[in-house]
């Protein structure tokens, strides 16, 4: 009797054997290349960067909650008139999302894809990374949004989970918006924020950012970018 | 922990780090670039993943609190690399190791049921392949699975009892997991 074990070791061994040089040529080009490498993710670490990254959403959190204190007072003492958005950035939240819903993995595919195979045909694009950070709730992925060319700010970043519709949430620099929880990352309490918003939009147009999304969530990501005259979705 | 210490240091014992570090990474490509191959079914982009994976584990091994993980935790990291070189090469689609026209003859029955299995473990979600992969392919223990794939022991069981039941469906669980 032939066991699954086996039948799986004989059908990818037939791929192919690892090259007999790989580990020696992937250790050496790591130590090679990895000053370059490493001052990316040392300048995420750093402590000065950490404490920065925390400033400004404690600003951010700061000038929102105070921001809605002070709408809150004057809806109350105002008279009652329909909402109309003021800010910009008010404009764009009060877009509807038009992620549609995805009933199975199966039928949750990426994209639409720009030519280089990115999600996003313009003028957002998004780049995956490796680095994924996995917590109790859940996990955060480290990507890249990045634009064509020069566009003009506030741009609001928006994700849902297209088949059980659970929010993406967004940590670090560009978190902002509703928390919907707290998480804690490197040891720190952090907000999980359901909004993502650039507001300095300047060269090189590109930003990293942080999104997470709940450990039970399939995984189906569905993104929706507003900004001034445009409104971007993808799926990735 | 002493170790991972002096892959910490910047300067004076960078060298030293740089020798820690190629040794505790060198046993861990092997088996990076199988689980990348069987997750990813092309040998450039399985040696891209390991490469990546193998970055990411030099500026992150410093916060491994237990090195007793590092085997499990940096077949997640290759893992997670595969899904993002999967996402990127959608436009193509990722190859499962299945000819675009089988044009198999009598005489290549093994060769066809290899691919067929492939297609089959290919069409399982994401994880629960990756858990089928590591627990069946590169023989880890199940609670290295679990470990890699960042669930509970028996949820990362119940996976894999799943997936069995899906690739094997008359097959006793019990029977098909030795």
């Amino acid at each position: 009797m032939v066991s699954l074990r086996s039948e799986l070791h004989a059908a990818y061994d037939e791929l192919g054997p690892e090259d007999a040089g790989l580990s020696e040529r992937v250790v050496t080009t790591v130590a090679r290349d990895r000053p370059r490498r490493a001052t990316w993710s040392l300048r995420m670490r750093a402590p000065l960067s950490l404490v920065a990254v925390f400033v400004v959403i404690a600003v951010v959190a700061g000038a929102l909650v105070g921001g809605r204190l002070i709408a809150d007072w004057r809806s109350l003492s105002a008279p009652r008139v329909p909402a109309a958005p003021q800010t910009p950035l008010q404009k764009l939240e009060a877009r509807p999302l038009h992620l549609l819903t995805v009933h199975s993995w199966t039928d949750c595919v990426y994209g639409p894809l720009a030519s280089n195979g990115d999600p996003g045909v313009g003028p957002f694009h998004m780049s995956g990374s490796a680095v994924e950070i996995r917590t109790a709730w859940g996990s955060y992925l480290h990507e890249f949004l990045y634009a064509d060319g020069p566009v003009t700010g506030p741009i609001l970043v928006r994700a849902r989970d297209q088949i059980s519709g659970q929010p993406v949430v967004f940590v670090g620099q560009y978190a902002s918006g509703p928390v919907a929880g707290t998480d804690v990352l490197d040891g720190q309490v952090v907000d999980q924020q359901v909004e993502l918003v650039i507001d300095s939009v300047t060269t090189p147009y590109a930003w990293q950012i942080e999104d997470g999304l709940a450990k039970d969530a399939p995984g189906c990501r569905g993104w929706q970018i507003d900004g001034p005259g445009f409104t971007e979705t993808f799926t990735f | 922990m002493q170790q991972v210490a002096e892959i910490q240091t910047p300067r004076g014992s960078q060298l030293a780090g740089e020798r820690v570090f190629a040794d505790l990474l060198r046993p861990l490509i092997e088996p990076g670039f199988r689980l990348a191959l069987a997750m990813l079914h092309d040998r450039g982009a399985a040696e891209d993943a390991v490469q990546e994976a193998s970055f990411t584990a030099w500026r992150k091994l410093a916060t491994m609190r237990d090195q007793g993980r590092l085997r499990p935790w940096f077949l997640g990291v290759v893992a997670n690399k595969c899904r993002n070189a999967r996402r990127q090469k959608w436009t193509s689609g990722v190859s499962i190791g299945v000819p675009e026209e089988l044009t198999v003859v009598s005489g290549e029955d093994s060769a066809l049921r290899n691919a067929d299995l492939r297609q089959a473990v290919a069409r399982l979600p994401r994880e629960d392949k990756l858990i089928v992969v590591l627990y069946f392919y590169l023989d880890l223990p199940l609670e290295e699975v679990a470990i890699a794939v960042g669930n509970s022991l028996s949820a990362t069981r119940s996976r894999l009892y799943r997936s069995i039941k899906r690739l094997r469906p008359g097959v006793v669980v019990e029977e098909a997991l030795w």
